[in-house]
Formats: C-alpha cells, sequence, structure tokens
C-alpha cells in the first residue's frame, strides 16, 4: 500500500509540470521546455553560488581543512531545504484534501505521511541541489575529483536533503499543532507573521552573505577548531562530504534514523490534526454588516478574501510585493547618501547619470517578477471552478478580477519604490516619470503573462493548493519567463551605452506594445480556452 | 422554459450524450433517470454553460446559452452533486457574493437568506467558514445561495444526496413553490422513489440517449422500459 501512496504522490508532483489537457504524458517538447527552465534556474542561482563558494573553498583546500567546506556547504544546503520545505511539508501532510479518504482507507498512518513527505523530499532535494551542485563543482574545481569521491558526494547530497525533510515535517508539525488550537484568521496571521519573519532573517542573512563569507575566510582556523571533534555533527557532515567513508555512513544512517524518528513523532496525532480544521464553533452571520457590490467588485472581493486567506498562496505568489520594498531597504541601507555623488560621477565617466535610474527600474522589475499572483490563479479555483462557470457573469470580469489583484498588490510597492529610489539618486522628474511608467507597464506585463500561461497550462486536479501555486507549470514559467523578459529587455543597455531616457523610453514602448498584445489575445483567445474549461 | 435540441457531447472517442432532445416546460418539476454514467451531469452541465457540447442547442426562454450565456445564466440555478464551495468564505459570505453577481438588493437578499436559513436549520452555522463544514452544511448554503436570486429555472444534479430528511423535506416545498410561481425545476436522479414523489414529469437516459420521456404513469406503463426499471431499482 505504502509504494501505491508513493506512487500517487509522485505522480501528482510529474503531473503538475508534465500533464497534458488529455490527461496523457510523455510529450517530448513539454519535457525539453520543462528541462530547459531548470537550466536556466540552476544555471542563474548556481553561477552566483558557484563563484561565492569558490572564494571560500580555495582557501580551505590550501589549508587543508577540507571537511570545514562541506561542513559549511551543509548549513547552507540543510538551510535553503527548510526554508524551500516547511510550509509544502504542513500543507502536504496536513492540509491534503484526500486526508479524509486516505484515513478512511485500510492504510496505516505512517504509510500515509511517509507518502507525504515523499512528496516534500522532492521539494527539499531540488533546493539541496541548487546548493548542492555548484557547491560541489567549485570544490571539484578548487580541490580534487574522483567517481569515487562523486557518488561519496551524492550520497552526502541525499543524506541532507532527507534531514531537511525531517526537519521541515517536524517543523510542520508545530506549525500543525498551532494551527489545530487557534482559530482560521488568528491561526493564518500567525502563519504570515512566522514567514514573514522567517523571511526577513533569511534577506538579512544574505545582505550581510557578504560579510559573513570574508569573516570565515579570515577566521577558518578558528571556526576549524570549534567544529571540529568526532562527535560534533557538523565535524562529521563535513568529513562525509570530504570523502571519509565511516563518516559517510554515519550521516546516512542518521538522516535514516531521524525520518523514522520524525515518523513516530507525527504518527500519533496525525489524524486528529489532519482534520482539526473540521472542527469549528459555529457562528450567526451578521447581515447587517453586508456590503452590497456590484458583480465585478464581488469578484475582485474574492479574489483579495482567496489570496489573504490562504498562507500557501499568499506567501509564494505575493512575496515579490514584499521584496520589492525589502531590497529597496538593502540598496537603500548599503549606498549611504554621501556615496551617492560618488556613484554619479564613476556612472558619468561612461554614461550619462540618468542610467541609474534605468538600473533602479531594472531591479524593481526583476524582484516585481517574484509576485506571480496570476500564474496559479485559474489553476486554483480547482473543483470550485463550476461557481464561475455556472454564474452570468461575463470571462473578462473573471479574468479582469485576478489581472487586478495582482496589479494592485504588485503595483503599489512597486510604484513607491521607484520613486523613492529614483529621488534617492536625485534623477531627474522625466527620469521619475518614465521610471514610474516602465515599473507599471511590467507589472501589468507580468499580470497579464501569469494569466495567459495559466489559460494555457492549467490544472484543476490537485489535492493540495501547495500544487497548485508552488508546483505548477504555469508558476515556473511565469516566473522566470518575466526574470528571463526583465534580463533580454535591460541587459542589451551594455552593449548600445546610450542615453538613460532614450533607453528607458524604448523600454517603455516595447513593454506597452507587449502588453496590448498579451490583453488582446486575452479577450478573444483566452476567453475562448477559458469558456472550454472543463474541472 | 428549457429546450434541448439534438445535444451531443463527446468525452475524446467517448460519446457521453448522443443527440438527445428534451424540453422542459415552465411550472413543471421534471426528473431526469439514468443509471451512474448515463449521462445525467454531463446534459445538466451543458445546460448550465459549465460544458461547452459539440452539437445541437440548448435555448432556456429562448435565448441560446452558446450565443447569449450570460442572460440565460441570470435565468437558472445550478447544485451539483457534490457542492464544492469556496472554503476560505463563511456561508453567509458565500451566499452574498452569489447575491451580488446576480445583483439581488440587500433587503430582498437579507428577507430570503434569513428565511432559507432558519427553515434549513444552518443559521447558527452562517458565520462560521465553509471548510469547516459537513456535506450536508455546504448542500444547504448552495441550496441557498442557488434560490437567493429566485431562478426561473432550477436545475440540480441528484439535489437530495447528503441531505437529513428535514432539509429534504424543506427543499420539495421550495421546489413546489417554486413551480406554483411559474418556474421551471430540471433534476437528475437514479433512485426511482425519489422522482416518483414528486416530479410532474420525466425522462429516461440510457448510455447518452434519451429512451423515454412523459408523465410517470405513461413511463412507468411502458412495459418496453420494464428493463430499464429493473436496472434503475436493482
Amino acid at each position: 500500500m505504502k509504494s501505491i501512496l508513493i506512487k500517487k504522490e509522485l505522480k501528482a508532483f510529474i503531473r503538475s509540470f508534465l500533464r497534458k489537457k488529455d490527461g496523457t504524458y510523455g510529450d517530448t517538447k513539454r519535457g525539453i521546455l520543462i528541462a530547459l527552465l531548470f537550466v536556466f534556474l540552476f544555471g542563474s542561482l548556481g553561477f552566483s553560488v558557484f563563484f561565492m563558494l569558490s572564494g571560500i573553498c580555495g582557501p580551505i583546500v590550501y589549508m587543508g581543512i577540507d571537511w570545514l567546506y562541506f561542513s559549511l556547504i551543509s548549513i547552507a544546503i540543510l538551510s535553503i531545504g527548510v526554508i524551500g520545505g516547511i510550509f509544502t511539508a504542513y500543507t502536504s501532510i496536513y492540509k491534503a484534501k484526500d486526508n479524509d479518504f486516505l484515513l478512511s482507507l485500510p492504510v496505516s498512518a505512517s504509510d500515509i505521511i511517509v507518502s507525504r513527505m515523499i512528496g516534500v523530499w522532492t521539494i527539499t532535494l531540488f533546493f539541496s541541489l541548487i546548493v548542492g551542485v555548484p557547491a560541489l563543482i567549485a570544490y571539484y574545481v578548487n580541490g580534487r575529483f574522483s567517481f569515487v569521491l562523486l557518488i561519496e558526494n551524492i550520497i552526502f547530497i541525499l543524506s541532507l536533503s532527507l534531514i531537511s525533510v525531517t526537519i521541515c515535517c517536524v517543523l510542520g508539525w508545530v506549525i500543525a499543532q498551532f494551527a489545530a488550537r487557534v482559530s482560521g484568521n488568528l491561526k493564518n496571521a500567525g502563519i504570515m507573521i512566522v514567514s514573514i519573519l522567517g523571511f526577513g532573517a533569511y534577506f538579512l542573512f544574505v545582505n550581510r552573505m557578504y560579510d559573513i563569507v570574508e569573516s570565515i575566510i579570515g577566521n577558518l582556523t578558528g571556526i576549524a577548531a570549534d567544529f571540529s571533534g568526532n562527535f560534533n555533527p557538523l565535524y562529521i557532515a563535513g568529513a562525509a562530504g570530504a570523502g571519509d567513508i565511516v563518516r559517510l555512513l554515519i550521516l546516512f544512517g542518521a538522516s535514516l534514523i531521524l525520518i523514522a524518528a520524525a515518523v513516530l513523532l507525527i504518527r500519533p496525532r496525525f489524524g486528529a490534526l489532519a482534520t482539526a480544521s473540521k472542527a469549528a464553533k459555529a457562528e450567526r452571520f451578521d447581515s447587517g454588516s453586508v456590503k452590497v457590490k456590484g458583480a465585478r467588485g464581488a469578484l475582485l472581493g474574492r479574489e483579495f478574501k482567496h489570496l489573504f486567506n490562504s498562507p500557501v498562496y499568499l506567501l509564494n505568489c505575493a512575496l515579490g510585493a514584499l521584496m520589492v520594498p525589502l531590497v529597496t531597504g538593502i540598496l537603500l541601507f548599503n549606498i549611504p547618501q554621501e556615496a551617492v555623488g560618488d556613484l554619479k560621477a564613476w556612472v558619468g565617466s561612461f554614461a550619462d547619470e540618468t542610467v541609474i535610474g534605468l538600473v533602479c527600474s531594472a531591479v524593481v522589475v526583476f524582484i516585481s517578477s517574484m509576485c506571480y499572483i496570476t500564474a496559479p490563479s485559474i489553476s486554483i479555483e480547482g473543483k470550485n471552478f463550476w461557481i464561475l462557470k455556472s454564474a452570468p457573469i461575463n470571462p473578462m470580469d473573471v479574468l479582469g478580477a485576478k489581472l487586478l489583484l495582482h496589479i494592485i498588490v504588485a503595483e503599489i510597492p512597486s510604484v513607491a519604490c521607484i520613486i523613492v529610489l529614483d529621488m534617492y539618486f536625485g534623477m531627474p522628474a522625466v527620469c521619475i516619470v518614465l521610471g514610474v511608467l516602465t515599473v507599471v507597464l511590467f507589472v501589468i506585463f507580468q499580470a497579464l503573462f501569469g494569466l495567459c500561461v495559466n489559460l494555457i497550462k492549467y490544472n484543476f486536479n490537485w489535492t493540495s493548493e501547495t500544487f497548485a501555486v508552488k508546483q505548477g507549470a504555469s508558476v515556473v514559467i511565469s516566473m522566470f519567463g518575466n526574470m528571463l523578459v526583465t534580463l533580454a529587455v535591460f541587459l542589451p543597455y551594455l552593449l548600445v551605452v546610450c542615453n538613460g531616457l532614450i533607453y528607458q523610453s524604448m523600454v517603455c514602448a516595447a513593454a506597452l506594445i507587449t502588453c496590448i498584445a498579451l490583453y488582446a489575445w486575452l479577450r478573444s483567445r483566452g476567453v475562448a480556452r477559458y469558456n472550454c474549461l472543463e474541472v | 422554459m428549457l429546450k434541448i435540441e439534438h445535444l451531443t457531447k463527446r468525452f475524446g472517442e467517448k460519446t457521453a450524450v448522443d443527440d438527445l432532445s428534451l424540453e422542459i416546460n415552465a411550472g413543471e418539476i421534471h426528473a431526469f433517470i439514468g443509471r451512474n454514467g448515463a449521462g445525467k451531469t454531463t446534459t445538466i452541465k451543458s445546460c448550465c454553460g459549465i460544458l461547452p457540447f459539440d452539437s445541437g442547442e440548448i435555448t432556456i426562454d429562448g435565448r441560446s446559452v452558446v450565443s447569449d450565456p450570460v442572460a440565460c445564466k441570470k435565468m437558472i440555478a445550478y447544485l451539483p452533486d457534490n457542492p464544492d464551495l469556496y472554503e476560505y468564505m463563511k456561508g453567509g459570505e458565500y451566499i452574498n457574493f452569489v447575491a451580488d453577481i446576480f445583483g439581488v438588493d440587500k433587503t430582498r437578499r437579507t428577507k430570503l437568506m434569513e428565511r432559507y436559513a432558519e427553515e434549513l436549520e444552518i443559521a447558527d452555522s452562517l458565520g462560521t467558514a465553509i471548510g469547516s463544514y459537513s456535506h450536508g452544511m455546504k448542500q444547504k448554503v448552495a441550496i441557498i445561495a442557488a434560490l437567493i436570486h429566485e431562478p426561473k429555472l432550477f436545475l440540480m444534479d441528484e439535489p437530495f444526496v447528503g441531505l437529513d430528511p428535514k432539509a429534504s423535506f424543506v427543499l420539495k416545498g421550495y421546489l413546489r413553490e417554486m413551480c406554483d410561481n411559474g418556474g421551471a425545476i430540471f433534476y437528475s436522479t437514479h433512485v426511482l422513489d425519489v422522482a416518483e414523489k414528486i416530479c410532474d414529469r420525466v425522462s429516461i437516459i440510457r448510455n447518452g440517449k434519451l429512451v423515454r420521456s412523459g408523465s410517470m404513469d405513461e413511463v412507468k406503463g411502458d412495459e418496453s422500459l420494464e428493463e430499464v426499471f429493473l436496472e434503475l431499482e436493482g
């Protein structure tokens, strides 16, 4: 039975990327497209990780304490695995729609938990590889390489991803315990506050990353002395990565024992926690508080309600809206007002200073591409789609509400930040206006692109909202497509190096034409596709 | 009120509904009877504009579901067999959302919601999130939301499944009241007894094709349908 459940989880994961409209798989073109997207993801993130870790790896290898390098990357792999998998663990273990059904079957709770953990493991492994692969390449380039070491390192990464799963599942269990004890709104607020604090800590870490790296390089012997010791887990993990076969077996064995311990911890209250949301105190509805709205207002209100009542949807798809001010703050913090003059003078040596405004727009647009609310907005309707299909509303009203939600949530912080950045760097008024126009148009483009992709790559057959908002093909295509478009539009400036205002005007014109084209597609073929969608 | 002409709907190679023609008049409760997989749900979903169909024509009060979907949908209410509702809304919020979509004024919606909620015994839970509801409670909220805009045509898919006896009785009363006011009801069931008690006319569907349509007595009296009835009763 366990193998059937595991197969079901993996199938759901693969289906979210490769399923065709008729429910079949095996489309080579589709597979190649998804593979290319992953290559882009690995390439873009992997390069920065590789160069950063190469800076640490060289001195460590030179000093002959290779295990320390693997200790440090163990921390990085575990951290990113946990950040990437914690909410997947919570939602896929405790919030899956088929929990009631599975609990009614002659299947042990352990089997259900293990099968769900496999689903979470696919996510943590994915995140572990983002750091793990470039980290290993950095070691092979700066240190040594052998086929045996490669095999050992595969087991090393595998073990760390399993430990990440364990941590995610235990933290998911803690969240479920909390969620079962508080009311719906308090629960969502609590989850969101904890997540935002977590992301805040993460960005603080990223902001200080180079300081941390420098302090590590400057104090390698001291850190090595702190970590060393036969029973120190970081030493064991480091030595295992460096090729110590005994410690590698200890690490692998420990990861399996930890997984088993997590299952034992979760199992006793699994049924109670998985069905906890079913019990709620009955309350009368206050009809007096009702505000009558028109159909469009009701649809927009419904979109807002859905976004802000679903921590998974909000934290995954609207994170960009939070990151734009965060990154702006980091930029302003790292470039003091006194340095602005120097920066302008430096830029002035090869171009005009309005290029700074262009770069600010590029940064804001790039970060706002992490806001992809429309990308899963059709899929997320799931089995409720019949409500919209049977209602007397124009499909464009439904699609318009989804667009508007994205635009409102993403546009406000993006526009505010571009104004603040341009003013901080003393850009002229025309540059500020162009900056605002660029950001407004790109956010509209991102909203339109996500919605159009989701109309083509929709998936109503999910058991947990996480699948729709995190793992759907439309989400991956939209997010990386938006990033790619941003790079493709702004990077060519380096080749032409013309007046910043002229280039930004051209960018705006291109964005405007693209938005009009996408909107025209949405009104014609998009609406036709919407009318043909079947639950 | 509802006219289905030569409706055909295919799912890939499979023909779910095959050249089906049917008419439901105002003031009539019409049961649509057939085994599981006979094509009942597909027909009803096609009438609501949920499912596009391959050929044929469906009109509601003379308007085409294909060419004038919004006008048609304004006249109908649909109750699915499995009421998947927005779990992030409270029951009352969902009903108000539907009322907003149909443009029901505040006084009217409040009056109707209070009446239906009290009679269906769910008034005490409408302030609770739908995610915490049982199947029957969701069904009751879906019924209130369907009736809140006083539809002319009520399309229902296995409406009595999951309802407690009291709620079933109340719903039957609503159906009769709606018909007395000139509305029409078209509902599917695979239980012959349910159809026999409340409907004015019945249609029997088998393997996507309409086998017979008429009053219950006419249909039951048709000896050629003995096998069909055995299937339904067995």
